[in-house]
């Protein structure tokens, strides 16, 4: 019989891959027909989204053709050159066929490079305001992921074995990227936590820690956010709140190489995300979208039943 | 006739070690973009991803007043983020950034910056003929939120909308 084991063995096991994985099966997660299928639907939505965006843009064209003064980001410095109607009406057209490549010509590279650039123009541009928006990053930094995708990436069923590896490689990479920017997110909050502790100020894990933020959040914005108020009264439950959310980012990217933990950490980020909305009142909806598709219905998920 | 068995490998390593590149760069680009280049906040789109890494302990909050409109005073001043149509327009969040780079850039001296930031503020986000004053407030968070306390509260400039047009 073997020896009873703790309930950190048994996280820790669960944890792990469920049994050593034999040679071949890593060849078979980057070539199977279903996860190719999986992968090449997961990428038609990323790109159809992208032409949802670019459309849904239109609305706000009006007001963006009003602009008259810029700081304009790096890969938008030529538009000075220009009368600034001119300048703005060549990115948003140039985003609009964007979007409309995205749906039509991605089996192509120069396609594809066409979307990220078309993108990468007008993020830059709406970010010549006087700052920056985080949420719309992952998309373009997806977008540029997938300029690497194999020719052929689209064929069904005939697509032979080195394209379907390739391409659910890239589908790996876009997920890697993906989880990198929340590792990256959860390492400077535990650098930050080291930091005040040195400094015997407030932190995270200090029972008001996540009330102390929230409330600081809410007042900068002016602003009551649905749960904020709550949470302020009741600092107590942000401790566990907050100590979940910095475990989940900060592990993100080794959950990259768990696909057992692909659905959970997908869920888990997107509870993440409804939480800081709930409570800080920032949001991140793309975001979610992101992980939904390459996290949530990732093509590595163990399929049900098996 | 079929490829070698070697091709289809060194081609996949090829694009792995190409796709370990690009994540390997961004994880190092973007925290120096953000951290390691005096000055710049950022360079897009590269980002270091330090959302919310500290607890405020004593935060400083930048707001906009608007005083008055075409020469007439308002009853009181108005807080822009709470501000109607007629008085801003434009995104909020993002000019509530700008609001605070101006007021760092006037505290620090910083005549040229603090000049382009408020040409910014101004023919983006503020109607014209307005007047309106920048104000730097400090406070213990929680005990803002549960007292309404403020340990220190400062005019730093007065100004009035400069551009024509609108």
């Amino acid at each position: 019989m073997s020896p009873r084991r703790s309930r950190l063995e048994t996280v820790a096991a669960w944890l792990r891959p469920r049994r050593p994985r034999p040679p071949g099966e890593a060849v078979l997660l980057l070539s199977g027909r279903e996860r190719f299928a999986s992968g090449q639907a997961i990428l038609s939505a990323f790109y159809a989204v992208l032409f949802f965006l670019a459309a849904g843009q239109i609305y706000s064209w009006q007001g963006y053709l009003a602009a008259t003064e810029l700081d304009p980001r790096w890969p938008v410095l030529w538009m000075p050159w220009l009368e600034p109607k001119t300048a703005i009406s060549i990115v948003l057209w140039l985003h609009l066929a964007g979007g409309v490549a995205a749906l039509t010509l991605v089996r192509y590279r120069w396609g594809r490079v066409l979307v990220f650039l078309s993108l990468l123009q007008f993020l830059a541009f709406r970010f010549s305001f006087g700052a920056i928006n985080h949420g719309a990053h992952l998309g373009l930094l997806l977008a540029f992921v997938l300029i690497f995708l194999p020719t052929g990436w689209r064929g069904w069923p005939t697509a032979p074995r080195q394209v379907r590896a390739a391409t659910l490689l890239v589908v790996a990479g876009c997920q890697s990227l993906l989880m990198l920017t929340y590792t990256l997110s959860g390492f400077w909050k535990v650098l930050g936590i080291g930091r005040q502790v040195v400094a015997g100020e407030s932190h995270y894990l200090h029972p008001d820690g996540l009330a102390r933020q929230v409330a600081a959040k809410l007042l900068a914005a002016d602003e009551v956010s649905l749960l904020g108020p709550w949470l302020i009264d009741h600092p107590w439950a942000g401790l566990p709140l907050i100590v979940a959310a910095i475990l989940l980012e900060l592990f993100a990217l080794w959950a990259v190489f768990r696909p057992t933990l692909h659905q959970l950490w997908g869920v888990g980020l997107i509870a993440l995300h409804l939480g800081t909305h709930l409570t800080l009142g920032i949001g991140f909806v793309e975001n979610t979208l992101w992980l939904a598709l390459f996290f949530v219905l990732s093509p590595f998920r163990r399929p049900r039943g098996r | 006739m079929p490829a070698p068995p070697s091709a289809p490998p060194t081609r996949l390593r090829r694009l792995r070690r190409r796709l370990i590149a690009i994540v390997a760069c961004y994880a190092i680009a973007g925290p120096v973009s953000q951290k390691a280049i005096p000055g710049v906040d950022e360079v897009f789109p590269f980002f270091g991803w330090s959302l919310f890494s500290r607890v405020p302990n004593l935060q400083t909050r930048y707001e906009v007043e608007i005083l008055a409109h075409r020469g007439r005073a308002l009853p009181e001043p108005v807080p822009f983020l709470r501000a109607g149509t007629p008085l801003v327009r434009g995104d909020r969040y993002v000019a509530h950034k700008v609001i605070a780079k101006l007021a760092q850039a006037h505290q620090e001296g910083e005549a040229d910056e603090a000049r382009r930031l408020r040409r910014l503020l101004e023919s983006n986000y503020l109607a014209r003929r307005v007047e309106y004053r920048l104000v730097a407030e400090s406070f213990e968070p929680l005990a803002r939120w549960r007292r309404g306390e403020i340990r220190e509260r400062r005019v730093l400039a007065t100004y009035h909308t400069t551009r024509r047009g609108r």
